[in-house]
């Protein structure tokens, strides 16, 4: 909960964003920690939850999806991706082990060329949303994501990355956890591109 | 408390050869809104509408498991599935977890092939009731109860059955906290489906 993951949503591209404190009780290990994994060639999934099935479901996830372009010879889509984890969640919510992980499916669908992003919580409860957040700060930008965001033109990439400074900002001014450097990435249709680290300015 | 988790109602009314049914549009965990696009209500086949409130995961397992059954029913009778037989497919389906339930309530509203109305109400656990007027189902079912009872006439018209409907669901979402952000109604009739979106208390 203490983890912040959020996605934005613009005209054919998605922004991913997470930040980059991996800690545990009041300690923090690293604070380069990269929680937005690639699942396929154009689709990424960022993850935050529990310390080990994080790791581990992020890896089963996109192993099994390598797994089924190699049977059928082309890529899932994203939305066949977020179906497909959203089912895996779901089936082992009521069994013996089940993984408390908070997603989110973000990718550029190339058939019908648009850009999709998935909100995925650890319920296994689906929605594909313009913006969405995980975590504690998500009750912060939420709010501001909602009042600059406009639905029916999306933000260009400038406008992302400047709206995605917004949350990074106003989470280091009222939220008490220090959350200080943000991984930024961008899926579209040429792929996973990475983007400079991304530090919050509030009290610059 | 898990059927009040991510909040939703939904409610059915039939009418002179038609039927009604609405959900609010909300998601959210607890008391953060997370979503206001997220209707309830599904299509099943032409003549067949199910609404599902409750827990958000088990709305969409619980679709996703009767989406599939009634698919492999279509392409082994190779006809559609009757009302009754859907009705009875969903009540043991949320039967076999007898001791492990879905959280999930649905509302089923569907034509006979002869016209007539079907209307049905069931818990969690599959216990089915099919009332000849209206059902509620979700977080803001009290507050629809009473306006659903007053609104109700028998052998509705179709406009005049969109506008009981949605009355009720719009009355009902704003005075309850879990439930709102608009609704979508959806009128069947023998040869048209509308669906319309409303405007509510946007909180």
């Amino acid at each position: 909960m203490t983890e912040y993951i959020i996605g934005i949503k613009g005209k054919d591209f998605v922004l991913v964003g997470a930040d980059q404190t991996a800690a545990r009780s009041v300690i923090v290990y690293q604070q380069c920690y990269d929680k937005i994994y690639p699942i396929a060639k154009k689709t990424a999934m960022a993850v935050c939850g529990e310390v080990g099935d994080t790791n581990f479901f992020q890896e089963s996830i996109a192993k099994n999806i390598a797994l089924y372009e190699m049977r059928n010879g082309y890529d899932m889509t994203p939305n066949e991706a977020a179906c497909f984890t959203r089912h895996k969640l779901a089936t082992s919510l009521r069994s013996r082990k089940s993984y408390q992980v908070n997603l989110l499916v973000a990718g550029y669908d190339d058939i019908e060329e648009k850009p999709e992003l998935h909100l995925i919580d650890y319920l296994a409860a689906d929605i594909e949303c313009p913006y969405g957040a995980h975590g504690y700060g998500a009750m912060f930008t939420m709010s501001i994501l909602d009042r600059h965001y406009n639905k029916d033109k999306p933000p260009t990439r400038e406008e992302a990355i400047a709206l995605f400074q917004k949350c990074c900002d106003e989470l280091q001014r009222r939220f008490s956890i220090n959350l200080p450097l943000f991984r930024l990435k961008i899926v579209s249709k040429d792929g996973i591109e990475e983007l400079p680290i991304v530090k919050a300015k509030a009290f610059e | 408390m898990a059927f009040q988790y991510n909040g939703g109602s939904i409610v059915g009314m039939s009418g002179d050869n038609c039927v009604c049914i609405a959900s609010d549009n909300r998601y959210g965990q607890q008391l953060h809104t997370i979503s206001t696009d997220f209707p309830k209500i599904f299509k099943i086949t032409d003549k067949i509408f199910i609404g599902l409130s409750g827990l958000a995961t088990d709305i969409q397992t619980v679709l996703n498991k009767i989406k599939y059954k009634v698919n492999m029913y279509e392409l082994r009778e190779n006809r559609k599935m009757s009302p009754k037989c859907f009705k009875t497919m969903v009540s043991n389906l949320l039967y076999e977890r007898r001791f492990g339930p879905f959280f999930a309530e649905p509302v089923i509203v569907a034509l006979n092939d002869d016209g007539t109305t079907m209307l049905c109400g069931m818990d969690c656990l599959g216990a089915a009731e099919s009332p000849k007027d209206y059902v509620v189902a979700g977080t803001a079912a009290n507050e629809m109860h009473g306006l659903a009872e007053a609104y109700w006439r028998p052998d509705m018209p179709a406009e005049e059955l969109f506008e009981c409907v949605s009355q009720t669901m719009l009355s009902g979402c704003d005075r309850n906290a879990a439930s709102g952000w608009g609704a979508t109604v959806t009128i069947v009739q023998k040869d048209k489906i509308i669906t319309r979106k409303l405007k509510a208390r946007m909180d």
